[in-house]
């Protein structure tokens, strides 16, 4: 590995940056453009009647089909403790390098979300119907 | 004699598993506030003997990588990082101890909070003892993700998950420039290394800087978001305001501090010799911020909202240090320092002192509910008074010699707009401070009978910390054996100096 | 032949859109997800840059970056889900009751 020089460098990364300062300036300009175009073209007087939903009948009600803010805590529960695998992909591919000391450090690490799960079951964020 | 590593340590070690612990116990029924918060206390104070015991001990200037092999330097103990750690969990031991009464008070308060606090007390003790960008900004998001939700924590209160939630998402956005700033100068160093970047910039200073540049620049952004330096002020208010007197103490007096620690070793360290290239960029800022934060301060109504604006004027005067570093590193490093130290013992005792007025009621908000407090609790006003003086920085107290020090540092290296600047922001400060000393002692008010008498630990807690103020002030001059001004400004150079021993 | 160049430009262009999603977008979830393409536009950047360097380093601080940015996430999700459950909205106009 050749240790590169600072000019070498600098210059495809400052095209970066300068491409960042186009971009954010070409989507900001494509939404503004956007909203303008769009309230241009939109008839507004003549929507009313089209945007009431049609319904033969009954009053329109709310949505059925309302989910429960439970899956939601389960949801984040799982990203939590899902993420945390990517730290134990390296260390089993060098499993056999990191030999004992890899081991211990991953239990130590396993052990800190065990109690992380542990505070969660005992709080009770694991059962369906304690949470209000 | 060879101290082992752990010793080094110890300091992290007690509060990281102080929090956990806490973290456990908050899930027994029958472990209650008041247990929870002696549990936490007796964590941290073991943690500050530690750390003391490691200034004592390791003597006037060390700088150590504990387990090099297995951290690979990537945190450092060093007298700077002691220094400021014993600051960090002194103000988490402070909160502790002055909020216990307004937390007992509320019921949405749980021994959880207490675990949070440590959690955030940790991330701010591995930020200073960082040595690497990446450490720094996972200890930065410790400490930020566990304000976040102490925030939030009444959450009963709106105005609580409001601000949390600003805070949550300018505070991720901010982080993000940390990183890219990391980024770019990971590609142009090949090192994320505090101390190796440094190296590769000496080296290099022929060739171009313009990329480490742009990546501290970013670096800059999130440090400057943080402190609620000028262009990104405008979530501070909202935010400390919105969070609950304890918290918003915590985070006015530990926060900054934490913040200041690291970015000065980085700049110190790092950007030595890249610095005057922000040199025009800061100038503008801190007479922005001292402008903009004088102003809001006039305005305010609130109390609170007073107190939280004036802390954006306080950034003013640290960044007015942090400009003559250049000219005399040695005296302003020490200066930001021992400003960040009246700055917490002012802010943590006059947010505190609030806080244990309004525990009961709810009432006591503005100016005018403070009318003809004297009247009716003398002491407390009198603490207010220490306080408030301490802050506009009348002579006899810490504040005063703080500013003293920033300012002739600021003349001495040739900045005497920013001193002029400076002086003029504090000659302000004086009327927005003086107000409440005035309604406090000159108005009558008839119906003032709701305040809560002197009783519990808070009080002395607050009263010690009056003292400390004035001591801080007029100490040195009376008794000389005991260790006052000059001896915290003499740990502050030793700090500085430990920082380019390696 | 892709090069460094092209990752670092994927990464700029990322940060970009993540940066323009926090600016516009009015939804509090629509913040997270910008929130997020930005934090991966970063880590897109470590990982090219420590590939080029040779430097495992930065693929670990990738790593490192993805479960902060969970972490956040998470803390974000549970505040939308209280702030729903209180307003009925994921609004970020709804976000409004003190003018600072």
């Amino acid at each position: 590995m050749t240790q590169l020089s600072h000019m070498d460098f600098a210059h495809p990364y400052f095209g970066a940056f300068f491409l960042l300062a186009f971009g954010v300036a070409v989507f900001y300009g494509i939404t503004v453009v956007a909203r303008i175009v769009s309230r241009r073209m939109a008839r507004l007087d003549t929507e009313k009647l089209k945007l009431t939903i049609y319904e033969c009948g009954p009053e329109v009600s709310k949505q059925p089909n309302k989910i429960s803010a439970h899956f939601y805590l389960f949801a984040l529960l799982f990203i939590l403790f899902d993420v945390e695998i990517i730290f134990m992909f390296p260390w089993a591919v060098n499993f056999k390098i990191l030999g004992w000391f890899g081991f211990i450090e991953m239990v130590l690490f396993v052990l800190l979300l065990a109690i992380g799960f542990v505070y969660a079951w005992k709080k009770g964020a694991l059962e369906w119907h304690s949470i209000r | 004699m060879q101290t082992p590593d752990i010793t080094y340590l110890l300091p992290l070690f007690f509060v990281g598993v102080g929090a956990i612990l806490l973290m456990i116990l908050s899930t027994f029924k029958n472990i209650n506030i008041k247990k929870g918060a002696i549990a936490s206390l007796v964590f941290l104070t073991l943690a500050i003997v530690s750390n003391i015991y490691n200034l004592n001990t390791l003597g006037d200037i060390y700088s150590v990588y504990p387990f090099s092999d297995v951290f690979n330097n990537m945190i450092v103990v060093d007298t700077y990082a002691s220094y400021f750690s014993t600051i960090l969990i002194l103000g988490g031991i402070l909160t502790i101890l002055i909020g216990l009464h307004y937390f007992q008070r509320r019921k949405e308060f749980t021994v959880e909070f207490f675990s949070l606090l440590l959690f955030s007390v940790f991330g701010m003790m591995l930020l200073v003892h960082a040595n690497e960008l990446i450490t720094a900004f996972i200890a930065l998001e410790i400490a930020s993700i566990s304000l976040y939700i102490m925030i939030g924590f009444e959450k009963v209160i709106d105005k609580r998950i409001e601000a949390s939630y600003k805070y949550l998402v300018l505070g991720s956005l901010a982080g993000v420039f940390f990183l890219l700033g990391s980024s770019f100068i990971y590609g142009a160093t090949g090192t994320t290394s505090i101390g190796e970047i440094g190296i590769f910039v000496s080296n290099n200073i022929d060739s171009n800087m313009s990329l480490i540049i742009l990546g501290g620049t970013m670096i800059l952004i999130t440090f400057l978001f943080k402190i609620a330096a000028f262009p990104f002020q405008n979530w501070a208010i909202d935010v400390y305001d919105g969070a609950s007197l304890p918290v918003t103490a915590f985070m006015a007096a530990t926060f900054k501090a934490a913040v200041f620690g690291f970015i000065l070793r980085l700049v110190l360290v790092d950007f030595d010799l890249i610095r005057d290239f922000w040199d025009d960029m800061f100038v503008y800022i801190i007479i922005f911020t001292l402008a903009y934060g004088s102003f809001l301060a006039i305005i305010q109504k609130s109390l609170k909202r007073m107190l939280v604006s004036s802390s954006i004027v306080h950034t003013g005067y640290l960044l007015i240090a942090f400009v003559s570093i250049g000219v005399i590193g040695e005296n302003a490093a020490s200066s930001i320092i021992f400003y960040l130290v009246a700055y917490f013992l002012s802010a943590l005792g006059a947010f505190g002192l609030i806080a244990y007025i309004s525990s009961e009621d709810q009432l006591r908000i503005t100016y005018d509910d403070f009318r003809g407090f004297s009247h009716i609790r003398p002491y407390m006003a009198a603490m207010l008074s220490v306080f408030m003086l301490s802050l506009a920085g009348i002579p006899s107290t810490i504040g005063f010699i703080g500013k003293f020090y920033i300012f002739t540092g600021a003349i001495e290296s040739g900045n005497e707009i920013l001193a002029i600047v400076g002086i003029t922001a504090t000659f302000v400060s004086v009327y927005y401070y003086f107000k409440l000393i005035a309604v406090m002692y000159f108005y009558r008010s008839p119906e003032m009978t709701d305040v809560p008498p002197l009783k519990g630990i808070a009080p002395l807690v607050i009263a010690v910390i009056a003292l400390m103020i004035i001591w801080g002030g007029i100490g040195n001059t009376l008794i000389a054996y005991f260790p006052g001004v000059d001896f915290l400004i003499d740990m502050a150079k030793l700090s500085y100096k430990s920082l380019f021993i390696l | 032949m892709i090069t460094l160049t092209h990752y670092l430009v994927l990464s700029g262009i990322l940060f970009s859109i993540g940066l323009v999603g926090v600016m516009k977008r009015k939804n509090l979830l629509m913040l997270f997800f910008s929130t997020e393409i930005l934090l991966n536009a970063v880590n897109v950047g470590f990982a090219a840059v420590s590939k080029y360097y040779g430097d495992l380093s930065g693929q670990m601080f990738a790593f490192f970056i993805i479960a902060v940015a969970a972490s956040e996430v998470a803390v974000g999700l549970g505040l939308l889900v209280l702030w729903y459950k209180k307003t009925g909205s994921t609004d970020l106009d709804s976000i409004q009751m003190m003018k600072g």
